[in-house]
């Protein structure tokens, strides 16, 4: 019996040894090992940094010693990012690198503001000129990164991974290099951005390095090593955070590797998160291209499927945007404030309000790519489009209407309810406050623009671009510090790489270009929503695209800026701190960008570039008749 | 109904190491695998009230007529009022969580109400016109509290009494003016209303106390669902931020948690049994000598208006954010959802004289030996991510830990061992009695998607509805069996069952905009049919060691018999999902027709969805 027991022993001892030497083999368990190393390597750094706290304060080092511990901090974060970025976001965004700002807890019963914690804010005082006086705040926020880093990795060691989720991983990788990396977005002080994106490519690299190994020779293998070798080569010998080339490194490298890295998932047959997600995601993951319209997945934002129904939908969602009477007058609509020669925007500072007593309250924006959004309006109240359309119809100084007229005077005619009944044969054609919304959504979401000489180039679809409109993207996406809030590839507050919310930020925008005075306007703090009461919030809007600003001014949500330069302006100037104006919960920084006049024209020659009208609908010839009514006025009289 | 199903058993096919990948496609011709029939769910769900949808009849409110206005959405209590007096079912109780101006229905969030019948032949509700008292005609309502009470919201949970007398949990705390909604802020007179707006209904002893307008929030609120009117603010309870509470069957004794950290927990006890004007009032302190319940005179109206301070004046005990509150079997049971590090909430209370809950204490000690240093539950490095349930015994008057949430370890279970069922942040808590057994219903509403609460990654990141059979001795998250989940973003809560055990009503909160109608409202559902089948999977459903699948159709559920990797294949054999390490699944997307299921193994079976 004993025998038996030890023989069985020793037979199960082999199979594990087996098991063991197959599993290191395995790319997933070598991704995962390289990870766990990390995440320790990190760890120690974090203590290593907390002794050259200790050292500073004793007067052995030098500032400049304490950031370069800092650095090699930033370094081994950078190492693990991708993983652990995309493994646990909310970790990261709360305790390790999330931005330097205050926030609102969530799911919280009441309103508590969490003070910012993590490297960005640890790099501010790190780099800030009076170190000795935040001192003590500086070892605070070391010591707590040093106990979430312990938590999180007792928790890494027990987390199982896919081999899909490697991939996903490197493929927001590349997402957050080029859009929040290169732009210096979680690094400002510290000129490392380059140096760092450098080594968040390197950990790319070798993540893919043993999958692609396992292929032996192949075309892709080598076209993937081309692009992980070139990009890295690019990211090293950059000379400067300003002078790197922005725009050749993502139509070179980043772009394309994004598409070859799809395809080596695919060929490997590992199953894609639309294969395990039961919802949507808001990106479409077979989607090659970043700067393209097939990147974001539209149903996620809207929940619009796009079957059969769907043009009918669109048809009809077209004529009630231009429909007057869903005011009450009969002589306002959608496209009033809307119009589609101006990229949907209407060139006024502020709309006129309804029966012409004065204006609304703020400026109306362009609708192209209005829907890829999390949150709705300037001060982000709706959070649907149905809630959207909702505070017009009954604004009064909008449509002044209701539902209840809306769907009366629409079902009172013949062909709407034809129209309704083509486009909603699953509600029986119901004339309700879902369809209304739907249809009008279905029209918009063709008001998509995707494809600007600038997404041309860097789909490599387009050889040539203007050297301005170059020099114009590197500034924005660098030393204008512009692509750091209106994140590509939408140019607008759409944070990636989950592009999951809506951010919005306090400019300091003024009642006007020449003004020395705050707008009023309080923003999102006085918006209604409860849990946005934060003081943080006062003067805080959305964050819009800068897709199509050619037709779209003026700007701001006041519409005091009546070009793109006085914009610009305004920016070089950092607002209203830059003026000297008191608003300390200003986050555009307050210090000069120091453009020149020839690199403001360059960016003013890249917005310029942004522009993509393509898809602008032809305009209903006619609108449906409602009984006892005249034939309306397309689009209304004002 | 008998169990439906039967046991599979699986061919011996080419045992694989692992599934590293699953074949994007399977050949399906000229070969007959093993079948598992998944006949159609005897379980009916219907969409009773849909937020933004449904029209509710409004009382005339602030100068605008009676008639008709889209409900409000953010669902979150639902009670249940039995009709003894026909042969209608009872109405429905519906909280809104939320506070937004209306010209109509009033400023806050408030209460929506309708009745229902069971329809004899197939058991699902009917929602039944009505005409109240006031003269609204309709199906659904929307309950007064402008013209009563003086206006409510940011509505959570609350009270189904005894009887089915109900009461709304005005939860997010308001601390001035200017955290309100109402277009109408000038001081409230209790029993009078605001210089603008009348609000009669008072509170005897009340009556005159003249308030900000803020503090006429954070109450327990009596409603009548039958009238669709709000009865009282319950001042007499504390202004406290009120999630839920329960009344024991003896219709006088209240058990009441605040949403807070520090949470403490209250009792009121009635003088007379369904009178719930005058008693006592109390608050926990679990180590006080002799009764572990501390007055707080409620005929002190500051000490009422300020209970808080009140119970750390005691040294009342405090917990981390409680939720629901049940009683079942003579027990009162509640949800303490948790706060990831509330270390600094409580400190505070805690040097001016409140004292810890026990398990905090313990847990402390044991955080204390995995962090090395000595680690109290004011410490920053004191963590409470997953929360739990407590129980509280009236003959003992202790508190115990029920059931521990989380999937943490001290020491990492091997992959084969990990539960597959995650308990995180409980909230909602309820119950329901089917076929004369007690379950408990438990609804997660999540704090954060980080350490563990969710799978890492891009993963389905969904609340989940469990019920606990009350008839285990000791549960573990094991024992927990998931009845539904809420379309993706969504909160689960308010579940409750009706009294005859055949239907278990919740609602879905604040569910992603990217969800089809009507799942991109908030929405509360009925499932009914509970008295009818098996709930989870049995015992013995299965037997030896190869892959087999007991399908649960009621709940559209895959059971394994043991943790594997699954790829579900279509009639042509294409691949469509792929599961990694569980259990169980969940297949209500699965449209009739044929499938194919692969483990890791690479062993096949055939999926016949009816």
């Amino acid at each position: 019996m004993k025998k038996a027991v030890s023989l069985l022993a020793i037979v199960v001892l082999i199979f594990s040894l087996n098991y063991a030497a197959q599993e290191t083999e395995r790319p997933l368990e070598k991704v995962r090992a390289k990870y766990l190393i990390g995440l320790n390597q990190f760890q120690q750094e974090v203590k290593s940094f907390k002794n050259a706290l200790w050292e500073y304060r004793k007067g052995e080092l030098e500032a400049v010693q304490l950031q370069l511990s800092f650095a090699k901090l930033r370094n081994s974060y950078k190492r693990i990012e991708f993983m652990l970025d995309y493994l646990e976001p909310q970790d990261v965004k709360d305790h390790i690198n999330g931005a330097p700002l205050p926030k609102t807890e969530r799911n919280a019963p009441r309103l508590v503001i969490l003070e910012p914690k993590g490297l960005q804010r640890m790099e501010e005082l790190v780099y800030s000129a009076d170190l000795s006086s935040d001192f003590n705040q500086l070892t605070e926020l070391t010591k707590t990164l040093e106990y979430q880093l312990k938590v999180i990795l007792g928790f890494a060691k027990r987390t199982p991974l896919s081999d899909r989720q490697i991939f996903e991983a490197v493929r927001m990788g590349i997402i957050r290099i080029l859009s929040m990396g290169i732009t210096g977005f979680d690094t400002p002080a510290s000129d490392q951005a380059i140096a760092e994106s450098a080594v968040a490519w390197e950990s790319l690299s070798s993540a893919l390095d043993p999958y692609l190994k396992g292929l032996g020779e192949s075309s892709l293998r080598t076209a993937i090593e081309l692009k992980l070798q070139g990009g890295l080569k690019q990211l090293q010998s950059a000379a400067s955070f300003d002078s790197f080339d922005r725009l050749e490194f993502i139509r070179n490298f980043a772009e394309p590797l994004y598409g070859l890295v799809l395809d080596l998932h695919l060929a490997l047959h590992f199953e894609t998160s639309d294969e395990v997600f039961r919802g949507q995601l808001p990106f479409h993951y077979q989607s090659r291209h970043l700067f393209s319209s097939g990147f974001y997945n539209l149903q996620y934002y809207t929940g619009l499927e796009h079957d059969s129904a769907f043009r009918a939908k669109a048809d009809l969602g077209k004529l009630l945007f231009f429909e007057p009477a869903l005011s009450a007058n009969f002589e306002r609509s959608c496209a009033s404030c809307h119009q589609a020669d101006k990229a949907f925007g209407d060139g006024l500072e502020k709309s006129i309000a309804f029966d012409f007593k004065g204006t609304v309250d703020r400026n109306a924006p362009g609708l192209f790519n209005a829907l890829y959004s999390e949150k709705f309006f300037h001060d982000l109240r709706a959070d649907r489009m149905e809630a959207q359309m909702e505070h017009v119809i009954f604004s009064p100084k909008e449509f002044a209407s209701n539902y209840k007229t809306i769907f009366r005077r629409l079902k009172s005619s013949e062909t709407y309810q034809n129209l309704f009944n083509r486009a909603f044969p699953e509600f029986n054609g119901a004339v309700n406050r879902h369809t209304l919304s739907q249809a009008i959504v279905a029209f918009l979401s063709e008001l998509s623009s995707f494809n600007s000489p600038v997404d041309q180039y860097l789909r490599g679809e387009r050889d040539q671009l203007e050297p301005k409109i170059k020099e114009g993207f590197n500034l924005f996406m660098g030393k204008a510090a512009c692509g750091t809030c209106h994140f590509a590839p939408s140019f607008s507050g759409l944070v990636p790489p989950l592009f999951t919310e809506n951010e919005s930020e306090v400019l300091g925008v003024l009642s006007g270009p020449v003004s020395k005075e705050l707008d009023a306007d309080l923003g999102r703090y006085r918006n209604g929503v409860v849990q946005d009461e934060a003081l943080f919030y006062k003067h805080s809007f959305k964050t819009p695209t800068v897709r199509n600003v050619e037709y779209t001014a003026p700007y701001f949500h006041n519409g005091a800026y009546p070009n793109l330069a006085s914009v610009l302006e305004f920016y070089n100037h950092g607002g209203a701190l830059g003026l000297g104006l008191d608003l300390p919960n200003q986050t555009l920084p307050g210090d000069s960008l120091n453009l020149s006049p020839t690199e403001l024209k360059a960016l003013e020659a890249f917005l310029l570039a942004l522009s993509d009208t393509s898809q602008t609908p032809s305009l209903p010839t006619e609108l449906p008749q409602l009984e006892g009514r005249p034939k309306h006025l397309i689009g209304g009289k004002y | 109904m008998k169990k439906l199903v039967l046991s599979a058993v699986a061919l011996a096919g080419t045992i694989v190491a692992s599934a590293q990948s699953f074949s994007p496609e399977i050949n399906v011709t000229n070969w007959e695998p093993t079948t598992v029939m998944v006949p159609p769910s005897p379980l009916i769900t219907q969409y009773l009230f849909i937020g933004g949808h449904h029209k509710v009849q409004t009382t005339a409110t602030y100068g605008n007529a009676a008639g008709e206005a889209l409900a409000k959405q953010w669902h979150d209590f639902i009670g249940f009022t039995p009709d003894n007096n026909s042969s209608d079912l009872g109405w429905i109780s519906v909280n809104h969580e939320m506070v937004v101006a209306n010209d109509s229905i009033g400023d806050g969030g408030g209460m929506s109400v309708f009745k229902v019948r069971r329809d004899p032949a197939t058991d699902s509700l009917i929602v039944v016109d009505q005409t109240l008292s006031d003269g609204r005609q309709g199906k659904y309502f929307a309950v007064d509290f402008a013209n009563t009470v003086g206006e409510t919201g940011m509505n959570c949970g609350g009270i189904t009494g005894p009887t089915g007398r109900i009461w709304t949990a005005e939860e997010w705390w308001r601390g001035n003016n200017g955290a309100i909604a109402d277009r109408d802020t000038g001081d409230f007179t209790i029993g009078t209303g605001t210089s603008n707006y009348a609000a009669p209904n008072g509170f005897p002893g009340y009556n005159g106390q003249t308030i900000k307008k803020y503090q006429n929030y954070n109450y327990m609120v009596e409603i009548d669902p039958m009238e669709a009117v709000a009865v009282r603010k319950q001042y007499n309870w504390g202004r406290q931020p009120f999630e839920g509470g329960a009344i024991m069957p003896d219709n006088k004794t209240v058990y009441l948690g605040s949403d807070a950290t520090p949470g403490f927990f209250s009792k009121f006890v009635a003088d007379n049994a369904g009178d719930f004007i005058s008693g006592t009032t109390y608050v926990y302190k679990h180590d006080a000598t002799g009764s572990k319940w501390v007055e707080i005179d409620n005929s002190d109206f500051n000490k009422m208006l300020n209970f808080d301070a009140e119970a750390v004046n005691v040294g009342a005990t405090m917990f981390n954010r409680i939720e629901w509150v049940v009683e079942i079997g003579g027990k009162v049971y509640f949800t303490e959802t948790g706060r990831d590090n509330p270390g600094s909430r409580w400190a505070g209370e805690k040097a001016a004289g409140a004292v810890f809950a026990p398990h905090h204490l313990s847990r402390a000690a044991d955080q204390s030996i995995e962090f090395a240093k000595t680690i109290t539950p004011d410490s920053a490095e004191y963590w409470d991510y997953y929360g739990r349930i407590i129980e509280y015994n009236p003959a003992t008057e202790m508190t115990s830990v029920f059931m521990e949430g989380g999937p943490y370890f001290t020491v990492d279970p091997a992959i084969a061992q990990y539960p597959d069922v995650h308990l995180s942040n409980p909230d909602g808590l309820n119950k329901i009695t089917i076929n004369g057994k007690d379950y408990m219903l438990i609804n997660e509403d999540l704090n954060g998607t980080s350490k563990g609460r969710t799978p890492a990654g891009i993963s389905n990141r969904t609340c989940e509805l469990y019920l606990l059979d009350m008839s285990i001795q000791n549960p573990t998250l094991n024992d927990l069996v998931r009845i539904a989940y809420v379309p993706v973003g969504a909160e689960i809560t308010g579940a409750i069952g009706t009294p005859d055990g055949k239907t278990i009503l919740f609602n879905s909160q604040h569910p992603s905009t990217s969800n089809p109608f009507p799942y991109n409202n908030s929405l509360t559902v009925a499932i009914t049919g509970w008295d009818n089948v098996t709930i989870g999977v049995p015992e013995n459903a299965f037997s030896g060691d190869l892959f087999q699948i007991y399908p649960n159709p009621a709940t559209r559920t895959l059971y394994f018999n043991a943790t594997t990797d699954v790829a579900i294949y279509d009639a042509n054999g294409k691949r469509m999902n792929v599961y990694r390490n569980v259990e169980n699944i969940d297949i209500s997307h699965l449209r009739p027709g044929v499938y194919y299921v692969q483990n890791a193994e690479g062993n096949t079976q055939k999926l016949l969805v009816k």
